[in-house]
């Protein structure tokens, strides 16, 4: 019990870790129990089908501060900003574009270094996708 | 359906308690779920992601699942501690009636907040998950208990197995003949209906009235309070007019004996 109180005390939540500029450095399509790595087996259609309405899906760069997430391109120029928030237990992330519920994403692993995100669809095709980023130097 | 406690109630008052709480679980298990993503009215899910967060090391997760793990334990604990303490002193009714008004003082605090204060940040959506478990965990306690463990509300884990185990059964003639395990697969039908059925109203309510949605559950809640209210007032209101009438009438030994029968009722 006293554990545990160190914790929420002593530990930082997942939202004080999420804040700050994470780089995508894989995007990768999950199809089935198979694993293809972005355009390799699906086919353009299909990917087309999955991620032609993501808000994120051209961006590199995701800076995250209070409530507000910015999508940049990897020129670093500003693509969109949105509103976050993290739900459950810090294990959602939601996005909104103009208060509007957008994209709800699983976050899979958040520490220090690494934030990798989870998108799943169960429409045609069972896919998901699985994105990964690394914090940024500042 | 509230009052009576343990072998004195009827399959009629299990089948109605039963459905209505189970009705009202399934309600703001999607509810929650819609607005919070997270599962409230049962905690199974709970202790595996408890375990799997310790494992990650995430340990500021774990500590708020585990939060919420001791506050359904607590609710469960509030809820007979008011049972099989308050019931002597105050009647049965009222001392089981205290873990719905509880249950719905939390639900309604929290349905209030949701619509006028929350702006979605985690710590808000974690406490507002702590407030919904806990009123879960007097909802499950209070069914539980009162029903001498034969109703669990919340969660449909042990009553999926026991409808499979039932099932089974019947497949033998000499089990299909028994009436009780046919009172009790009807039992177990009923609310698992209504935990469905509840659960589809409320995500059609969610869609439509956003965090208004809880109120409705606190409605169905009052539902149960009342109705045993209003039935313990008709059935004294019946008592007092027979004695009346047969007191003009002179025949104060069938008074008696209807009084004595009365009596006897109540103490059971």
């Amino acid at each position: 019990m006293l554990s545990f109180t160190g914790a929420l005390i002593d530990q930082k939540s997942p939202e004080q870790l999420i804040e700050g500029e994470w780089k995508e450095v894989s995007w990768k399509y999950e199809l089935a129990q198979n694993t293809h790595e972005s355009g390799s087996e699906l086919s353009a259609h299909q990917i087309r089908e999955i991620s032609g309405d993501l808000k994120i899906h051209k961006a590199e760069i995701w800076k995250f501060s209070k409530n507000q997430l910015s999508l940049y391109d990897q020129h670093g120029q500003l693509l969109t900003t949105l509103t976050y928030y993290l739900k459950g237990r810090g294990n959602i992330l939601e996005l909104k574009s103009d208060g509007i519920s957008g994209e709800k994403y699983e976050i899979r692993q958040l520490d220090n270094e690494t934030l990798e995100l989870f998108l799943s669809f169960d429409l045609q095709i069972r896919a998901l996708v699985r994105l990964t980023f690394k914090k940024s130097e500042v | 359906m509230l009052r009576k406690y343990s072998s004195t109630r009827t399959h009629g008052d299990n089948v109605k308690l039963g459905s209505l709480m189970a009705f009202s679980a399934g309600m703001v298990n999607v509810i929650s779920l819609a607005a919070l993503f997270a599962f409230t009215s049962n905690i199974t899910g709970h202790f595996a992601i408890l375990a799997n967060e310790i494992a990650k090391g995430n340990w500021y997760q774990a500590a708020v699942v585990f939060i919420w793990v001791v506050l359904f334990f607590g609710g469960n604990f509030l809820s007979n501690l008011s049972i099989i303490h308050l019931s002597d002193r105050i009647g049965s009714y009222l001392a089981h009636t205290i873990p719905i008004v509880i249950e719905m003082m939390c639900l309604l605090a929290a349905g209030a907040y949701m619509h006028h204060f929350y702006t979605e940040t985690l710590q808000e959506t974690e406490i507002l998950i702590a407030v919904f478990v806990f009123a879960m965990g007097m909802h499950n306690g209070l069914t539980a208990s009162i029903s001498n463990f034969a109703i669990k509300t919340t969660h449909l884990t042990g009553l999926t197995t026991d409808l499979g185990i039932l099932f089974s059964m019947f497949t033998k003639k000499e089990f299909r003949n028994d009436r009780s395990l046919r009172l009790k697969a009807r039992l177990l039908l009923s609310i698992l209906s209504a935990y469905i059925l509840g659960g589809i109203l409320s995500s059609f309510i969610y869609a439509q009235f956003k965090y208004y949605s809880v109120f409705a559950v606190c409605l169905v809640l009052g539902i149960i309070v009342i109705y045993d209210f209003f039935y313990l007032k008709s059935w004294r209101w019946k008592l007092n007019t027979f004695v009346i009438r047969n007191i003009f009438m002179g025949d104060e030994e069938k008074v008696i004996k209807h009084r004595v029968k009365e009596l006897e009722n109540m103490r059971t």
